[in-house]
């Protein structure tokens, strides 16, 4: 139903809300994103805030039977060029630092490959670019 | 105040349904807020649900984020156009307008549903 609603856009944003390990609202937002890809929709960019910045870290360790957002958003991203954002306020505050923000913290960097760090602009840029906006809040 | 120019902004409206202890999430919506600001749309905010708790005086210690009700009292400086006041939630929680720190007009279920209509963005 919110794919079909979705699907009246030609341009989607999405913001992601829910941790990763919120497995439902995680998954809901991949399999949504995926699937308005495949109808042919463009994603401006997949912006991940709040707790769901968690997301991207490299350092989560997930057992191998469990659904692994990160995996996922990974190879679909590599598939069809999608751009992941986390907020890098809400990543910072969450330990998750790209290799600029890793170097100021003097730690080592925590971003997963296929994730990129940027600010709230990068949402409102993808956002007044889109035709609709898609929340997941998990 | 609206000028010519400011009818021609895209409408924004913020909503904060996230109680004051929710942790950083409040907080993290606030910038959110800014933000949208900084980017010229006519911003709205609303609170609704648990969310209409941010607008009370905080109470006790326990919270070790920094409170952010001195931001929230500035949103109208800031450029914020309306702040909103779900009037079912303030009813179950049995909280009066008078009590809130932040100078909102409560809106019926059915005020908000027009609010969210007139909008052309809800982030």
């Amino acid at each position: 139903m919110l794919l079909e609603y979705a699907m009246r856009a030609s341009k989607l944003a999405i913001m992601v809300c829910c941790a990763p390990e919120a497995r439902a609202g995680a998954r809901s937002a991949l399999e949504f994103t995926a699937a308005a890809l495949a109808r042919g929709c463009a994603v401006t960019r997949v912006f991940f805030y709040h707790d769901a910045v968690a997301t991207g870290l490299a350092t989560a360790v997930v057992p191998a039977d469990e659904f692994d957002p990160r995996e996922r958003w990974r190879e679909l991203a590599a598939a069809t060029g999608l751009d992941l954002v986390l907020c890098v306020g809400a990543a910072q505050r969450r330990g998750i630092l790209d290799s600029a923000l890793a170097a100021d913290a003097e730690h080592p960097s925590t971003l997963a490959p296929g994730f990129r760090i940027a600010g709230l602009g990068a949402w409102l840029d993808a956002v007044l670019e889109a035709d609709r906006v898609i929340r997941f809040e998990g | 105040m609206a000028s010519p120019a400011s009818s021609t902004r895209r409408r924004a409206l913020v909503l904060m349904r996230d109680p004051p202890h929710a942790g950083i999430r409040p907080r993290e919506r606030l910038d959110l807020i800014l933000m949208a600001l900084a980017f010229e749309l006519e911003v709205s905010v609303a609170f609704v649900g648990a969310g209409v708790l941010q607008l009370l005086p905080r109470s006790g210690p326990g919270d070790p984020l920094p409170d952010s009700g001195a931001a929230l009292g500035s949103l109208e400086l800031y450029g914020v156009s309306g702040i909103y006041a779900d009037a079912e939630a303030l009813c179950a929680y049995g909280i009066e307008v008078d009590a809130l720190r932040v100078p909102a007009t409560a809106l019926e279920t059915e005020e908000l549903a027009a609010l969210l209509h007139r909008q052309d963005l809800l982030l």
